[in-house]
């Protein structure tokens, strides 16, 4: 603080003037950033070594809630269960979406109709999407088990089996990849056409093309899309909430780890609890994201800054 | 032809053209060929897997409730023609049938059903084998001439195998009897024959058969598989059915019809010779016209009443018509609802409309409270053609829906499987209406329209305020700490939310505006990162030059962004108020939270809570999905180009 001012005095007074003109123009964000950004931050970690039961006020407890955190079984399974799904969910999505989205690149007519199909079920609410899903994945009426029904198969439980509830999660998510996609082809789009023609020239085949070119120069858009896909992921709620009727059944089989967040803050009133178990998923996050930023140096591609 | 073009572009062919290397280049473009044909066979399935669940989500919410649980699947929204019986309010599902023999389709009404079982006439079997029951295999069903068998295999002493049929147990062995000398005096029989013949027995080789003896003297044993057939007849019976109380109707044996067999009924006490069939047999229920009883139907004490209780209204309708003395005048009325002290009464000549329904027409009825009394009420009832809602009143009574027997001239009876609706396409937009307007605890859908519209006006004004100027700031501005700051914005784009949700709540909760719409726009007029990073970029791409001629004419900072910046800025200005909508009608975590009664709830939350009710109501939950997706969807199609370009720019700022 003391530098800044210091290097206000020093400033001439027009410049003091844009400086100050620069403030006044942030300070909502400002703000805001500290209403809600800063100091929640710092008093969920507060909270987060403290009984707080909704209405009451918060007391210190010391690492007791981390310690009821280690022992209780609904953290241990939301946490596994939001690491399958991860594990699912993501990888699957980005094969999918880097697949449809080279598809597109292929100078294909009508790319627009084509990316505004792909793109629709983005569009739509996860409400909407979950609601929706619960009735293609109906044991009895739904649209995949009637389809299976129809050349003589028939189809699991889906959202009601304890096996087939996380994968029906997975499935579903794959189907929402309209963002990733539009990307990725903006990503593909980028990268020059004469690398692939020189490429021809030297007798490349499709398959070499993709691994040496292809994907090293995509490489720092899929970095992006695992980043912000794994953080989304290791949050997902809506799925399923609504598939599962809040209840993250049968037997836990789809309890992930916000609504078991949700439910300990919210149903049971923990807020205290739910805050440590806030604060493990921030490191979680904050850990994977790291291990993802060094392993980067070894699978990404960066162009050397003209 | 646009593999050409793609030729053209690439340096080597055209060298391979011009030396006219005539394979090389042909199988070059062949494979290209290929590529083509594969890439948009891909895109295309691809296209059908994102489509489908909308398509599917489409259809059902314009289908009426029995076709969603239909199996298998009618994709076609459609209605399933009814025919009316008689003059009642019962409505019976008219069939198609394909004759097998002739080709013919007919229109045929169910008239009942009727089991099957083979039978063995024993008197005329001459020969049976015991077998080990441990070297027969397991049984299976087969047509044998048109003749269904439980047939085993048997591996005989010399190794043949045998196809046999077990007709009895005899200790650990089984009496069997190969299949071919069974088939010529076995037949299938309906099981009602084979039952109502009395008990027999029949000896052959010292071991005794159980059979039952029939009315023209031959001796069967039912040896199984069973079958249910159904039996239909013309749909032009259903015009002279009738309603009776169901337990005025006895059974009275079977009487043939066409080339089957139909149980008969007669009425007790009514004359001898007159047989009728059995349609349906359910419970049916008074019901009169919810405005006819609102009204003219007022509640009386009981002992103003007066007159013989078992005067009824009608011989189906039992509600008791009593005499009303008030003022010194009598009345005749319909009591419609009794209670022991008090009556929810009619005057006889405003009870007209009173008739009976069947009572699986009125499920989930709602209340109207009258004077203390709760008179249950079925919306939209449909009947001739018109909506109407009924009020239901006195008790409810099994009653038999029969019609004559010498009115059937026709009837078989086919496989239940090859019966099919009869169907018409048909949109029932209705779904939408009933969606939209079902209380859902003190709130309809329009009550969440309302509110999300409100959440997303006060969402862009927010933003459009905030937004604007921030992003101007950090686009134009020079100051010290500004790339700190900028960083810092950057930052809490990737910053999970979950850490900053339980103090946030708090605060919330100190301002008093939990269970508000508050929480859900508030924090928009503090900015929002990612918008402002948008803003700024596409800032930057404006000539500063544009800015300094204004600045030279004196403008201050503010009219430079109101008169130069913003409409400038028209594409990205419409980008952030898109997502904001986006995001703000699509938003569901944030009004979970903070939001608990039903009237302040958003479409999102509203579209979760439906779910939770009506679960399984799929043709009324993908209406209310249709209806909150359609504003955005619309938006995206109007303006996808910034849905478009501002993802493209949070993918690319990586």
């Amino acid at each position: 603080m003391t530098l800044l001012t210091k290097r206000f005095a020093r400033m001439s007074p027009a410049a003091r003037r844009e400086a100050l003109t620069f403030y006044v123009c942030i300070l909502p964000w400002l703000l805001g950033f500290i209403i809600f950004v800063a100091y929640p931050m710092f008093r969920s970690l507060y909270l987060s070594f403290t009984n707080y039961q909704i209405g009451r006020t918060p007391i210190w407890i010391g690492m007791a809630n981390f310690e009821r955190l280690v022992q209780d079984g609904n953290f241990w399974q939301s946490l596994k269960v939001t690491a399958l799904y991860t594990l699912g969910s993501v990888p699957g999505s980005t094969i999918l979406a880097i697949g449809i989205a080279m598809l597109l690149a292929q100078k294909v007519r009508f790319v627009s109709v084509w990316r505004t199909i792909y793109f629709l079920p983005s569009v739509v609410s996860a409400v909407a999407v979950a609601v929706l899903w619960s009735y293609v994945f109906n044991p009895e009426y739904g649209l995949i088990n009637s389809l299976l029904a129809l050349v003589g198969i028939k189809g699991p439980g889906w959202v009601t089996s304890e096996d087939w509830a996380l994968p029906s999660l997975i499935i579903m998510s794959w189907w929402v990849i309209g963002g990733q996609i539009v990307i990725y082809l903006a990503g593909l789009k980028n990268i020059p056409n004469e690398f692939y023609e020189v490429a021809d020239i030297d007798g490349a085949g499709p398959w070499t093309k993709f691994w040496r070119i292809t994907v090293p120069m995509l490489s720092p858009t899929i970095f992006f899309n695992l980043v912000i896909g794994f953080i989304g992921a290791l949050q997902v709620f809506e799925g399923p909430w609504i598939l599962s009727g809040g209840r993250g059944g049968p037997n836990r089989a789809t309890l992930t780890y916000m609504m078991n967040l949700y439910k300990q803050g919210f149903e049971l009133g923990s807020l205290g609890y739910a805050s440590a178990l806030a604060w493990v998923l921030f490191v979680i996050i904050i850990i994977l994201t790291a291990l993802i930023i060094r392993s980067s140096s070894f699978w990404v591609y960066y162009e050397a800054k003209r | 032809m646009a593999t050409a073009d793609k030729t053209d572009a690439t340096p080597a062919l055209v060298t391979a053209r011009a030396s006219r290397v005539r394979s090389p280049q042909l199988s070059q473009s062949a494979s290209r060929l290929i590529g083509r044909i594969v890439t948009y066979t891909l895109l295309t399935i691809g296209a059908i897997i994102m489509l489908f669940p909308i398509l599917w989500m489409f259809t059902a919410s314009l289908k009426p409730e029995w076709q969603i649980l239909a199996q298998p699947p009618i994709w076609i929204p459609s209605e399933w023609i009814h025919v009316q019986a008689g003059d009642t309010a019962q409505e019976l599902p008219l069939y198609a049938v394909v004759d097998s023999a002739t080709g013919e389709r007919q229109e045929v009404i169910r008239i009942g059903s009727r089991r099957y079982t083979t039978a063995l006439e024993i008197t005329r079997l001459t020969e049976v084998l015991s077998v080990p029951a441990d070297e027969l295999s397991a049984t299976t069903a087969t047509d044998v001439d048109g003749v269904i068998f439980n047939v085993r295999q048997w591996q005989a002493g010399d190794g043949s195998t045998i196809e046999v049929v077990a007709l009895a147990r005899d200790g650990d062995n089984l009496i069997v009897a190969p299949v071919e000398t069974l088939r010529p005096i076995s037949s299938e029989l309906p099981l009602a024959v084979v039952n109502a013949g009395s008990r027999a027995e029949y000896e052959i080789n010292g071991i005794t058969f159980r059979g039952r003896e029939l009315d023209d003297g031959r001796i069967v044993v039912p040896l199984g598989p069973e079958s249910e057939l159904t039996v239909v007849a013309p749909d032009e019976i259903a015009a002279d059915a009738r309603l009776v109380a169901a337990d005025m109707i006895e059974q009275d044996g079977f009487a043939p019809v066409g080339n089957t067999e139909v149980q008969q009924y007669r009425i007790i006490d009514g004359p001898e010779d007159e047989h009728y069939v059995l349609l349906t047999s359910e419970a049916w229920q008074p019901v009169m016209d919810l405005e006819t009883l609102k009204e003219n139907a007022f509640v009386v004490p009981n002992s103003e009443l007066s007159g013989d209780d078992s005067v009824m209204f009608s011989d189906d309708i039992l509600l008791p018509v009593r005499t009303l003395e008030r003022d010194g005048e009598t009345q005749s009325v319909v009591v419609l609802l009794a209670r022991s002290a008090q009556s929810l009464v009619i005057p006889r000549e405003q009870a007209d409309s009173l008739r009976l329904v069947p009572t699986a027409k009125l499920a989930l009825p709602f209340v109207h409270t009258m004077d203390g009394f709760a008179v249950r009420y079925k919306d939209n009832f449909v009947q001739g053609g018109e909506r109407k809602d009924v009020a239901i009143v006195g008790e409810r009574r099994n009653m038999a829906l029969i019609t004559p027997l010498e009115h059937i001239a026709r009837a078989f009876d086919v496989e239940p499987a090859a019966l099919s609706p009869v169907l018409v396409p048909r949109l029932h937009f209705e779904n939408y209406i009933d969606a939209l307007s079902r209380d859902l605890g003190g709130a309809t859908f329009f009550t969440f329209f309302l509110n999300s519209a409100i959440v997303v006006i006060l969402n862009l004004l927010g933003h459009f305020l905030s937004v604007t100027v921030v992003a101007y700031g950090f686009a134009r501005l020079r100051a010290p700490g500004k790339d700190f700051l900028f960083m810092l914005l950057l930052a809490t784009m990737m910053l999970p939310f979950p850490v900053m949700l339980i103090p946030t709540f708090e605060i919330f909760q100190r301002l008093n505006m939990i269970n508000t719409l508050w929480p859900l726009f508030i924090r928009s007029f503090f900015g929002n990162a990612f918008l402002i990073f948008l803003l700024r970029q596409f800032y930057t791409t404006i000539p500063v030059e544009m800015e300094e001629a204004a600045r030279i004419d004196g403008a201050s900072t503010a009219q430079v962004l109101w008169h130069v910046m913003l409409p400038l800025s028209k594409p990205a200005l419409a980008t952030i108020g898109i997502f904001t909508f986006w995001w703000s009608w699509n938003s569901f975590f944030e009004p979970f939270v903070y939001i608990s009664s039903v009237k302040n709830f958003t479409v999102s939350l509203g579209l979760a809570f439906f779910q939770g009710q009506y679960t399984t109501s799929y043709h009324l939950l993908m209406s209310a999905s249709m209806v909150a997706i359609l504003p955005i969807i619309v938006i995206f199609f109007f303006a996808q180009r910034y849905f478009i370009e501002g993802i493209q720019l949070s993918g690319l700022k990586g």
